[in-house]
């Protein structure tokens, strides 16, 4: 879990939740910081974090690279709230694996058997003679959830699944490991680890990029979401309008996402 | 020489208080490091301990009838009296605390220890006290031991301080009174990582006698098997469920069902044998949001054998055959169920509420056969209710309800003593107005 506070105060405003949001939320809060003086704490831990959150009342926004779950707008309701969803952002997935893995391209299908477990070897998939080490995010993650559902085609991850809790150990484990497989957010790229070409319809790969998510040539392109409590609207439309005017969406392309225009 | 010698002893104080400050830097963090790490400890073992409650306090009136009948849906206050025996008086009314639960859970490993009572106008009462166990290999057995809500059906489970109504079904509360037992459970439940997950048995042995001591060896058998889905904007369940348990028959006398009357058996044998109670049940819920708000609609449906006393068809509940009055068994079949329906205002804290609930205690026999049957009575009338409710969610704590049950009871042919009044659906409708806070 990273925690970025920025100017820390009494009366700072919270955003606590998706990893994959994380770092922009970071810049999108230290830039409005400067500008209007006013405070900003952000908090990763995964977008089902950011949610209960949000529920409880611990948290005045909640970051989240996936919709809100059925269950979770009961408990707002329960709960008297009333939550408005934002689109702040796009986000392309990549999926990573060893820089060392001759492997460059998979389709969707064979991305579905590796992360359920019928794939278990390189060769399988035209690479090297070598186990197959899948990672994922763990199930309080809104990339977790958007990975199964869209990728996956909501079949289960294997039970053997190695889960990290940050999107950053993702990255570690996958550039010390030869076999290892991964997906990461577009932001979080480096250069420790390669990004492989994805194809859904089993003819056109393409790399993840800020062009090819904008064009939509790449398949795996989520939004990512801001959610708060409508009754509070105004404590928090200064940071949300800031976030999604030319300035905010400015320093959306350069962390690494994909703006909404 | 003497300049030299300054000039070192100069350096190595100057060099000392550096080395100095910069140890104490290096210390100013390490304590800063000991204290977060102590805090972060605390904080984890404080997360372990979790208490929670609600508090329901509420004004309810009901009619009153012609032969001034109290009514069974008045759950505060003491029944009618003084002025309120005056014939003619049209209704009566009390205020109460109707549940004050406090509730403590203790979680570590995946196991739970939770000891919950009820503290009211009317005294201090046990409702949970229980352990948890989960198998920490596969995540997916638990046992549990203790006093705990039956694993039959959707609402004996379902939270008294989330129910949109004030009570549960008529039909619940007289097959599982305070809807707790004592006894053991089995709970299996893949993890959430398995597409398993959606299925969830629970199976247990327990005393069947309520939130009482266990009086007799042989333990009743309730199950409950489920299966949910959920989706971006609906969510739904179906459940079917079994008991299989028994009464001690305390005297030798034996009454069932037989061509549309209570036909005897007074075979010595009887005595101290046991009584079948088996019920069947299915149950379904389904939940949507859209514009409209969130709707949400559950229904239930029981049938079986229930084991009671000729003036009542409620199960045991603190009952002891060492000192309790013996009574002849009558066994009925029954059947009875509710559908329930809310709705909120699109995304208002107000919603509106409808059920409708039933319970037929002998399905043998009709209304107007009850006093001619044989040893048919009052235990054999079967009720209706159709109820109104408005929610108001007030904030995360605070919730308002006002209600209104409409109770339509079978109608008998002749006058009774025992059933005085019930040749017409008696008055005996209740208003119940209710603040909850919940913590």
């Amino acid at each position: 879990m990273m925690v970025c506070t920025l100017a820390p105060s009494f009366y700072a405003q919270k955003l606590k939740g998706s990893d994959t949001v994380l770092p922009l939320a970071q810049k999108e809060a230290e830039a409005f910081t400067k500008k209007t003086g006013k405070s900003v704490t952000v908090i990763g831990g995964g977008s089902g974090v950011g949610i209960a959150a949000l529920i409880e009342g611990t948290t005045d926004i909640a970051n989240a690279s996936r919709k809100m779950k059925f269950d979770e707008k009961v408990k707002c309701q329960e709960a008297g709230k009333s939550i408005v969803e934002k689109i702040i952002a796009y986000d392309a997935l990549a999926i990573i694996v060893n820089p060392g893995n001759p492997v460059s391209k998979l389709t969707r299908a064979q991305l579905e058997g590796i992360f359920t477990g019928k794939i278990t070897n390189w060769k399988q998939v035209g690479g090297a003679d070598l186990k197959i080490v899948p990672y994922s995010r763990e199930t309080s993650s809104g990339t977790y959830d958007f990975i199964k559902e869209y990728v996956l085609l909501n079949k289960n991850y294997m039970s053997s699944i190695l889960s990290m809790p940050a999107t950053g150990a993702i990255v570690q484990s996958v550039s010390q490991t030869k076999g290892a497989i991964g997906y990461v957010g577009l932001a979080y790229l480096n250069k420790s680890v390669k990004a492989l070409h994805v194809s859904f319809n089993g003819k056109t790969f393409v790399a993840p990029s800020m062009e090819t998510a904008m064009n939509k040539t790449y398949p795996i392109v989520r939004p990512l979401y801001m959610y708060y409590v409508k009754a509070k609207e105004k404590n928090y439309l200064p940071l949300i309008n800031f976030i999604l005017s030319a300035e905010g969406q400015a320093i959306v392309d350069k962390v690494g996402y994909v703006p909404l225009k | 020489m003497k300049l030299k010698s300054f000039t070192i002893i100069g350096l190595g104080l100057v060099s000392s208080v550096f080395a100095f400050s910069q140890e104490e830097k290096v210390d100013s963090l390490n304590v800063h490091e000991q204290r977060i790490s102590l805090l972060e400890d605390a904080a984890t073992q404080a997360k372990k301990l979790k208490f929670s409650g609600y508090i329901q306090a509420e004004w309810q009136s009901s009619q009153l009838d012609s032969a001034l009948n109290k009514s069974n849906d008045m759950k505060v206050g003491i029944g009618i009296n003084g002025p309120e025996k005056v014939a003619g008086t049209k209704n009566y009314n009390r205020y109460g605390v109707r549940r004050g639960r406090l509730k403590t859970t203790y979680e570590d490993f995946g196991c739970q220890a939770v000891i919950e009572f009820d503290i009211s106008e009317s005294g201090l009462k046990t409702k949970d006290v229980y352990l948890n166990i989960l198998d920490p290999w596969l995540n997916t057995f638990a046992v549990k031991g203790g006093v705990f809500d039956n694993p039959f059906g959707y609402e004996i489970g379902y939270s008294s301080s989330k129910l949109e109504s004030p009570e549960r079904s008529r039909l619940i509360q007289t097959l599982f009174p305070d809807e707790k037992t004592l006894g053991s459970m089995l709970t299996i439940q893949a993890p959430k990582t398995s597409p398993w997950n959606v299925l969830k048995l629970e199976a247990g042995l327990v005393a069947g006698n309520a939130i009482n001591k266990d009086y007799k060896s042989k333990k009743d058998f309730a199950a409950h098997l489920t299966y949910n889905q959920s989706f971006e904007a609906m969510k739904f369940g179906v459940g079917v469920s079994m008991y299989s348990g028994s009464i001690l028959q305390t005297t030798k006398k034996v009454y069932t069902m037989n061509g549309g009357a209570f036909a005897v058996d007074s075979t010595a044998s009887n005595l101290n044998s046991y009584a079948d109670r088996s019920y069947f049940g299915v149950d379904g819920q389904f939940s949507i949001a859209s514009d409209l708000g969130l709707t949400q609609i559950r229904a239930e449906y029981i049938t079986g054998k229930q084991p009671g006393a000729s003036a009542s068809s409620a199960s045991p509940n603190g009952y002891d055959p060492t000192s309790a009055a013996v009574f002849d068994t009558y066994i009925r079949p029954f059947s009875g169920g509710y559908v329930n329906f809310v709705q909120d205002i699109a995304d208002t804290k107000h919603s509106i509420v409808v059920k409708y609930d039933w319970y037929d205690p002998n399905t043998s026999v009709a209304g107007n056969q009850i006093l001619t049957a044989a040893k048919t009575g009052k235990a054999d009338v079967a009720y209706s209710t159709l109820g109104l409710g408005y929610m108001y969610r007030m904030n995360t704590n605070v919730r308002l309800m006002v209600y209104y049950d409409m109770v339509t009871n079978e109608k008998v042919a002749k006058y009774s003593p025992s059933l005085k009044g019930y040749t017409n659906d008696l008055a005996d409708n209740v208003v119940t107005v209710r603040f909850q806070y919940k913590f």
